[in-house]
Formats: structure tokens, C-alpha cells, sequence
């Protein structure tokens, strides 16, 4: 009992930093239409400089902060250059070649600035603590990153609900053109959703490196866990991935512990099920053409 | 032609850069297949590429490495697999597409680290032996006879594409590319074209692979990574899709380019990164047709030059 | 005797809403019939579901006897159902002998005896015919407007089609294009049953025998189209301007 306890605890840990790392590959693919097969790299390169920053300034706040932004920036660069030409916006290949530049461009840039030593961000003595919980004692770290992932998606939903800027962004993402009447600037929008995702994602590289690690070669693995969950959540839809990264985090990590010898394969299954019942994720916003 | 006739008359280092061109020309024309035929962009053609390379490899290694045989083996295998992915893969289409096809992929690939006994894990299979071309006499042992070996597949499925692409079934799939609800109202099943072009490239793929496994001997998870298969998709950018010769021209370019970086510095691959994003920036629909589009400038701006009326395209003078 | 197309009971409700409240007619094999109805009354949806891009909530579709309600599709072509779109919906980057090839060829043709005799040499012919046989080699985006929308109604006729359905295809059609659709589709054979939903009404009635009027997802008159014609509910419904036999009929899409 305790062991499934266990398990779904750092599942639902796992789920949260997947739901941060998937949350804006989810909405660029769906709302954007942009591939960006560099998303992984943006968590290595967030987790990086807070390395670099708690390394320097010593402090996990600063860290914190300064990551986010940095990737944030970043994301927003990319945005611009994504759009730079005009004809990327259906140009799929397009996306994948200008986006596999900046994934190659800055997986050298780490090797060149950090070594590609493979680094583990420890968790604030703060929060290195057990929780006793019965019998077991559950890392308060994982109890910090299901709280963390529920704060952003509360506020993510305040700020969408009950703002003015919320409600742009929505009405962008429903209609850009209609947006655009009512005097919303929809390249502003995409570009705030973009940096956004990115932000996240940088996020993620600072409070999931304890779990996941930063190393090279691990954006990619990122990135395939992203699109996982992009698959079964569906794209478009924050609460999609949301749902889909719990799901995802729980049932691998139930996997992991329970059946090792299956190891990827009850992701890929997962997907497979997906993909037979429903192509566009559970709550996808992507119409899939099928008369 | 003129492959047939550079082989003797490079050095070594050269012929193994020259085959490895040529390897992934028959790579890119599996992926073009797809994309530029049927329209689905895949990320994740090392799948193939590299499931047929693992699978021909083993066998060689374990039960005999006779060319046909192993070729056979590893062909069905991918072909298998494609065709079940493929069944579920091209009930998507664009973005989503491209995710599901790169997500197999890396899953493949985890599997292959995964399966130490049958793969060797991380560390990969090496030492596979050479071809064995069965009945027939020839001998591969030199990277010269192997180079001609790989010539004359290559030929094969340049060939046997060509033919493809002007046959109805060809015809059918670009149909599919252009217009799919239309297709269906005129009564084809689209689905069932997807899933064969699938397996059709599936199978180019695969034998590319096969060639690899054999060329290399030697074989790792590396093979099934987002960055194979990206290459891959870049010969077929760079070229141009929807071309018979596009991809070759691409892969031959890409090899080249990549050759040259490389021994220029060791931050190739940022540089390397930094030529794709100026690229796309400069030529978004690929470098093929930007350059046929600059020949067809180049000719306007002579025919003004010399005092005639340039003719359209469709000679039409529109 | 068959008939070509039997509606039976056909609904289709979105949300709450029933675009289509319960259609049923019948059309006898060889008719040209004309769908009429203000915008909104639910014509091209009903194109939809005969062809096979919608679903019905409820309700049949029989064609030549057979149930093709649940058919995909893809394969009503094989029950001899064959459509023109609103929109120009061809190959754009193929040839027009690309395009005519593709509906030659399709599997739907095979099994259809009279398919294989249609050879491609007839096909050239009827390029010709239709004035466009100097553009053959042209991919489709090149061509004018009005010739597109000829492709658009030859490529339906390609499949051999017993039924024909015409959305709207006088659209963006001159006054002289109009006319030479009109000829060409008095020309062909009374093998092939004709539907068609038309604004043109100049047109329409020149071609159609028999008259289905549609309003807010209903038929509220079905007959011949002199009949229909004179039906006072249907000319209240037009404002009495376009059915009348004096005024001139208008083109409002």
C-alpha cells in the first residue's frame, strides 16, 4: 500500500514538472501552429544559468528569477525570429529546420559556457526535508512541486479569467482576426503565450533538475516527454496538459516502480491508445480533418 | 554516372565520405517520400532507419551475414513496424504528425539503451561483419567493392522511386498531398494510400539503414535520435521536396557541408546551427526551388537586358 | 424503377440546434432536380450529407437502393454518388490532365463497367470540347477563374456518376460562362441524375424538371417546377421577386 502511495506521490511530482515543461509546447503547437523542437533546450538552458546563478550569487530566489526572465527573453527572440518569414507560419519543415539550428546553436553554446558537465541543482536545505506520512516518509521536495505546478495553474487561470490582458489572450487564441478588430495587437499575444511557454519551461529546468538533471543530451529527452503529454493531453488547452502531465507522470512512474522491465514502453503504449481513440489528445483544441 | 566512375579514382577517405553520401541519399528519398508526395512532414524516420540497421546487424552478428538474407530480415521488420505506426500515425496530420513521428522515434531509441542483451545498450553493436552477397561471387571487403555495392542499390531505389512517382499509385499520393477531401469524394481511400506510402518509406528508409550497418559496422542508439532523422528531413528541405533528384542533391550537399565545418572547427555544430536558421530566414520553401527561382530571375533580367520580352514560365508571355 | 436518391427522415442537430429537422424526398434515376431554399435553410448541408462529409443525427440516405448512410466518404463514389463543391476544391499544383486523371483513375471507376471504356484518348476529346484542351499541361492555380470551375464539374463527371450533385456551380461564372455551363450539362445523359443547389436561378430553371424548396431545415414544397413556381407560401418566401415569370431572376449569394 504504501509503496503505491509512494509512487503516486512522485508521480504526481514528475506530473508537475512535466505539466510546467509541456504547458507551452502545448499551447504554441496548438494555438501558434509553431513547432519548436528547441522547447527542450530552453529547460537545459534555464536550468544552466540558475546553476550558473546560485553558483555565483548563492542565492535560490535570485536563481529563480533570473532564470525564468532569461529564458523568457530568449523565448521571446525566437518568437521573432520565427516569424521573421512570413511564409513559416504553414511551413512546418521550415519550423523544424530553423528551430533544430537553435537546438544545435545553443546545446554547443552550453558545451562551450558550462563544458556539458552534467550538473544536479541540489534542493534548497529549505525544503530537503520528509514528510512523515504513517510508515513513510514522502520528500517534501515532490510535495513542493505538485504545490508549485497548482499555483501556476491557478494563476495562470486567475490571470486568464480575471484580467484585461487574460481576456486578450483569449480572445487571441479563439480568434486572432476578430482579436485584431477590437484592437488587440495578435502578434504581441502569440509572442507574450510564446515567452510565457518558455518562461516555463526555464522554470522547470530550475525546479526539475533535482528530479530529472541537467545534462546534454537532456532536452531532448525533455522534449519527447513534452510531446507525450501534448499527445494525451492535447494540444491547444493549458487544462489539456495539465491533465495530460499527471496522467503521464503517474502512470510512468507506477510503470517505473512497478513493471522496470517495461520501461518507455508504457509511454509509447500510452500514446498508441491515444492515438487509436482519440488523435487530439483528451482535451485538444486542434480539429483533426477526418471525413 | 558519375558515381560510377569517381570510385576508383579517390582515395579512401574520400570513397567512405562519398558512400556515406550516398547512404543518405537513399535515406532522403525514403523521407521524401512522405513528405514531399504525400505531404506528412516525419521527424522520426531514424525509426526506420535505425531498426533496420539494429535488426540487420543482429541477425549478421547471431545467425549468418549473408547480404540477401539480412536485408530481407530487416526489411520485414521495419516494414511490420510501419506499417502498424503507421495504421495509427496517419490519422494525424502537420504539427501533430511531426510530434507523434519524433516521439516513436525517441522512444525506440530509449528502448534500444534499454534492451542491453539484444543491442548492447549504450555502447552499441559493433563489429558487425561484412556482407556476404550469397550466390552471388563478388567479394566486399574493400571499401571500393562495397562503394559499388552501394552505388548500385542506390540505383535500385532511385529508379524503382522514379517509376513510382509517375505510376498512378504516384499520381494518387500527391492527390492525397494536394487535395484530401477531394480524393476521398472522388472515391479513393486516403487512408489506405497514407498507410502504403508509410510502409513504402518505411522501406526505402530501412534499406538505408541496412547499407549503414554494414558500412560502419557498427551500430548505437545514437542512429535513432531526433538529429538523424532531422538531417534527414533537412536533405529533402535543402533540396527541395517533391522531386525525384531533390534529396540527393540534398544529401550530397549536406554531407559536403557538414564535412567541411567539421574539419574547420571544433564548434561545428554551432555553426552548423546558425547556417539552418540563416537558411530558412534566406530560403523558407528550400534551397532547390530558390535557386530555380533565381535562374528564372537571372534569364528575365538577360532577355531585358539584350532588347527581347521575357516569356513566362508557361511560355504563354502572360 | 430504383430511384436514384431516397432522403428519409434526415435531421441534423448541432447542439441545440436542428439545421436539418426532418427532410424526406424521393428522386427518380435520370432527373434534374433543383434544391431551392433561402440561405440558411440548410442546401448545402444537405449536399453534405448526400456526399458523405456530414453525418446525419437521424435519418437515411439511400442511393440506388443501397443504405449509404453510415458510408464513408470515400466510398460513396462506389454507390455512383459524385459531388461539385461551393468553393473550387481541385489539385491546384497538378496539371488539368493531372486533375482528369485522378478521377479517371479512381478506384470507384474500376468496378464501374462503364469506367473502364473511358479511355483517356475520350478525355482529351472532351478537353477539347470544353475549349480547354490548349491548357491540358497548365497546373489548375494558373487558370482563370471561370475555367477552374469547369475542372471542378469535370472532374465530378470523370467518376462516371450516376448522381450528380452540383453545389452552386455557376458561381463567379460570367453570363456567357453560365450559358456554356448550361449547355454542357444539358448535354449530358439522362443516365446521370442531376441535384443541384443553385442561386442562379436563370440557369436553374433552364436545367431542373422538378423543384425541392428547403426553408429553415424543411421541405415545404416538393414538385415540378412549374408547380413549385407558382406555389404562393414559396414566392412570399422569395418576396415575390425572383419567382415571378416578369421580373428578372436575381443572382444573390
Amino acid at each position: 500500500m504504501e509503496q503505491w502511495l509512494l509512487a503516486t506521490v512522485n508521480g504526481l511530482a514528475y506530473g508537475a514538472l512535466l505539466f510546467m515543461l509541456a504547458a507551452g509546447l502545448s499551447l504554441s503547437l496548438g494555438v501558434l501552429r509553431i513547432a519548436n523542437l528547441a522547447h527542450g533546450t530552453l529547460y537545459l538552458f534555464g536550468g544552466y544559468i540558475a546553476w550558473e546563478m546560485l553558483r555565483s550569487a548563492g542565492s535560490y530566489p535570485a536563481a529563480l528569477v533570473v532564470s525564468v526572465i532569461a529564458v523568457g527573453v530568449l523565448g521571446a527572440s525566437l518568437y521573432r525570429l520565427l516569424i521573421a518569414q512570413q511564409g513559416l507560419v504553414h511551413n512546418e519543415l521550415g519550423q523544424v529546420l530553423l528551430t533544430v539550428g537553435v537546438l544545435l546553436f545553443l546545446d554547443d553554446l552550453i558545451m562551450v559556457i558550462w563544458g556539458g558537465v552534467p550538473q544536479r541543482i541540489a534542493e534548497p536545505s529549505l525544503l530537503a526535508r520528509s514528510v512523515p506520512f504513517g510508515d513513510l516518509s514522502i520528500p517534501f521536495y515532490r510535495l513542493f512541486l505538485i504545490g508549485v505546478a497548482l499555483a501556476v495553474g491557478v494563476s495562470l487561470w486567475l490571470f486568464l479569467e480575471r484580467t484585461r490582458w487574460g481576456s486578450r489572450v483569449r480572445a487571441t487564441v479563439d480568434d486572432s482576426e476578430l482579436a485584431a478588430c477590437s484592437g488587440v495587437n495578435p502578434r504581441t499575444v502569440h509572442m507574450l503565450i510564446f515567452a510565457g511557454g518558455a518562461g516555463l519551461a526555464g522554470l522547470g529546468g530550475l525546479l526539475g533538475s533535482p528530479v530529472v538533471g541537467l545534462y546534454p543530451g537532456a532536452d531532448l529527452e525533455v522534449l519527447i516527454l513534452a510531446l507525450v503529454v501534448v499527445v494525451v493531453g492535447g494540444m491547444g488547452s493549458l487544462l489539456g496538459s495539465a491533465v495530460g502531465a499527471f496522467l503521464v507522470g503517474v502512470l510512468d512512474t507506477w510503470g517505473k516502480t512497478f513493471f522496470p522491465e517495461f520501461g518507455p514502453y508504457s509511454l509509447f503504449g500510452l500514446m498508441m491508445v491515444m492515438l487509436l481513440l482519440r488523435p487530439t489528445g483528451l482535451l485538444g483544441r486542434e480539429v483533426v480533418v477526418r471525413r | 554516372m558519375a558515381l560510377v566512375v569517381v570510385g576508383p579514382l579517390v582515395d579512401n577517405y574520400t570513397l567512405r565520405l562519398v558512400t556515406d553520401a550516398v547512404i543518405f541519399a537513399l535515406f532522403g528519398i525514403g523521407v521524401n517520400l512522405l513528405l514531399g508526395y504525400v505531404g506528412l512532414p516525419s521527424l522520426g524516420h531514424a525509426a526506420f532507419y535505425g531498426l533496420a540497421a539494429y535488426a540487420a546487424s543482429v541477425w549478421s552478428k547471431e545467425v549468418v551475414a549473408n547480404f540477401w538474407v539480412a536485408t530481407a530480415v530487416a526489411l520485414s521488420i521495419t516494414g511490420g513496424f510501419g506499417a502498424i505506426y503507421g495504421a495509427l500515425a496517419v490519422r494525424t496530420r502537420g504539427v501533430y504528425f511531426l510530434m507523434v513521428t519524433l516521439a516513436v522515434a525517441e522512444l525506440l531509441r530509449a528502448g534500444a539503451i534499454k534492451l542491453k542483451d539484444v543491442t548492447g545498450g549504450s555502447d552499441g553493436l559493433a563489429a558487425v561483419p561484412r556482407p556476404d552477397l550469397g550466390p552471388l561471387p563478388w567479394k566486399v571487403t574493400d571499401p571500393l567493392a562495397f562503394y559499388y555495392l552501394t552505388v548500385a542499390v542506390f540505383l535500385m531505389g532511385l529508379v524503382s522511386f522514379w517509376l513510382m512517382s509517375r505510376s498512378s499509385f504516384g499520381l494518387a499520393l500527391k492527390g492525397v498531398r494536394e487535395n484530401e477531401e477531394r480524393m476521398l469524394s472522388l472515391g479513393y481511400d486516403a487512408w489506405r494510400l497514407k498507410v502504403a506510402a508509410f510502409v513504402l518509406s518505411a522501406l526505402y528508409t530501412g534499406l538505408a539503414g541496412v547499407l549503414h550497418a554494414y558500412h560502419l559496422r557498427f551500430v548505437s542508439p545514437e542512429i535513432l535520435s531526433l538529429l538523424t532523422s532531422a538531417r534527414a528531413l533537412l536533405t529533402a528541405i535543402l533540396g527541395g521536396a517533391g522531386t525525384v533528384l531533390g534529396p540527393v542533391f540534398g544529401a550530397f550537399l549536406l554531407t559536403f557541408v557538414e564535412h567541411l565545418v567539421e574539419s574547420v572547427t571544433e564548434r561545428w555544430m554551432m555553426v552548423l546551427g546558425l547556417l539552418y536558421v540563416l537558411t530558412v530566414l534566406v530560403a523558407p520553401t528550400g534551397l532547390g526551388p530558390a535557386a530555380v527561382r533565381g535562374v528564372q530571375r537571372a534569364r528575365v533580367a538577360l532577355t531585358r537586358r539584350m532588347g527581347g520580352e521575357p516569356v513566362s514560365a508557361t511560355g504563354r508571355g502572360r | 424503377m430504383t430511384p436514384a436518391l431516397v432522403i428519409d427522415g434526415v435531421e441534423k442537430r448541432f447542439g441545440g440546434f436542428a439545421a436539418l429537422a426532418g427532410v424526406s424526398f424521393q428522386v427518380p434515376a435520370g432527373q434534374r432536380r433543383i434544391i431551392l431554399g433561402p440561405n440558411g435553410a440548410g442546401k448545402t448541408l444537405l449536399m453534405d450529407i448526400i456526399g458523405g462529409q456530414i453525418r446525419p443525427s437521424r435519418g437515411r440516405v439511400i442511393a440506388f437502393g443501397q443504405d449509404v448512410t453510415r458510408w464513408p466518404a470515400w466510398r460513396r463514389a462506389s454507390a455512383g454518388i459524385a459531388r461539385t463543391f461551393q468553393l473550387n476544391n481541385l489539385f491546384p499544383s497538378l496539371t488539368v490532365r493531372e486533375n482528369l486523371a485522378l478521377a479517371l483513375r479512381s478506384p470507384a471507376n474500376r468496378d464501374n463497367a462503364r469506367g473502364r471504356e473511358y479511355s483517356e484518348k475520350r478525355m482529351d476529346d472532351l478537353l477539347v470540347l470544353s475549349g480547354l484542351g490548349a491548357q491540358a499541361d497548365v497546373p489548375i492555380r494558373d487558370l482563370a477563374y471561370g475555367d477552374q470551375r469547369k475542372i471542378e464539374v469535370l472532374l465530378a463527371l470523370h467518376t462516371r456518376p450516376r448522381l450528380l450533385l452540383l453545389d452552386e456551380p455557376t458561381t463567379g461564372l460570367s453570363p456567357a460562362e453560365c450559358q456554356g455551363l448550361l449547355d454542357f450539362l444539358r448535354q449530358v445523359d439522362r443516365t446521370v441524375t442531376m441535384l443541384m443547389v443553385e442561386h442562379n436561378l436563370d440557369v436553374a430553371f433552364r436545367l431542373a424538371e422538378w423543384a425541392t424548396v428547403l426553408a429553415a431545415g424543411r421541405v415545404i414544397a416538393d414538385g415540378p417546377l412549374e408547380v413549385v413556381r407558382a406555389n404562393d407560401e414559396v414566392r412570399r418566401l422569395y418576396l415575390g421577386r425572383m419567382l415571378g415569370n416578369e421580373g428578372r431572376s436575381s443572382t444573390h449569394t
